[in-house]
């Protein structure tokens, strides 16, 4: 089996006749994808974590110093 | 034509089995039944172990039935004796995806480019899995494909026990989707007792 010109017709056709929220639905209800966690709220995951000296209280330090999440230890 | 009675140049592969004695004890009076296939392989089929990334593709499928037959949560074995079942599988090429070679891997990534272009769209992202995407290919992609292979990396005891995690495949698995038409004959090619 190779991706020759009417095996490429048929993926095609699936492709064209569904919508991405079809698409999206039958993916993760019938076939088990998992939905990938968003960004964070700044868009940007490696501008919000930083490595902290062992020792120090477990934070979440954004790199202009403001904590974008506090919480108790 | 119908697609399904296409007939072009046969595949002959022989692939085997690992299994509890109770399971084989089965197979060999019914047939091998599908399960819902490891998300991260080759999708819902029957798995062999077959030639390619191994020369003792048997031995490799006593390791998985010896693998197997730990249970992590109750902290003991499933079973203590297990079959090596060997299985002639005959394939029309039409129908056999090779994910081992160029052609096949061309196939998986046109379809996995155009199902990523698709949800792009709904502004989520997926995550992708090669087992998922063979299982939407064949129940809603149009093609019909009755077997797969592919090389995985995967952990028998030893690499359990040690954590031994690798990215280099050191196995070539089989997928078979359809083993009421794919599996020509099948026999015991060892027995053995989990130690």
């Amino acid at each position: 089996m190779k991706l020759d010109k009417n095996t490429k017709a048929k993926i095609d056709r699936f492709f064209d006749q569904i919508t991405p929220d079809e698409l999206l639905k039958l993916a993760v209800e019938e076939y088990g994808f998992e939905i990938e966690a968003g960004l964070s709220a700044s868009g940007d995951f490696h501008r919000v974590l930083r490595v902290v000296p062992v020792g120090s209280a477990p934070t979440l330090i954004s790199s202009d110093g403001i904590s974008p999440i506090s919480f108790a230890c | 034509m119908v697609e399904g009675l296409k007939t072009g140049k046969m595949e002959r592969i022989v692939g085997f089995h690992g299994t509890s004695e109770a399971a084989a004890s089965e197979i060999l009076k019914t047939s091998f039944r599908k399960s819902a296939g490891d998300a991260e392989w080759l999708g819902d089929g029957v798995y062999f172990f077959t030639e390619g990334r191994s020369d003792s593709p048997y031995n490799q499928a006593a390791e998985w039935a010896i693998a197997s037959a730990y249970d992590k949560h109750a902290r003991g074995l499933r079973y203590d004796k297990y079959y090596v079942l060997e299985t002639r599988i005959e394939v029309d090429e039409e129908h056999f995806l090779d994910l081992t070679v160029a052609e096949g891997i061309e196939l998986l990534n046109y379809f996995a480019g155009r199902f990523r272009e698709k949800i792009s769209q709904t502004g989520k992202r997926l995550r992708y899995a090669d087992g998922l995407l063979i299982n939407m290919i064949r129940k809603h992609g149009n093609l019909s494909i009755d077997v797969a292979k592919g090389n995985f990396y995967i952990k028998f005891k030893k690499e359990r026990i040690f954590k031994i995690n690798l990215r280099t495949a050191n196995c070539t698995i089989l997928s078979v989707y359809d083993p009421e038409k794919c599996c020509k004959f099948t026999s015991v090619k060892k027995r053995g007792i989990v130690v």
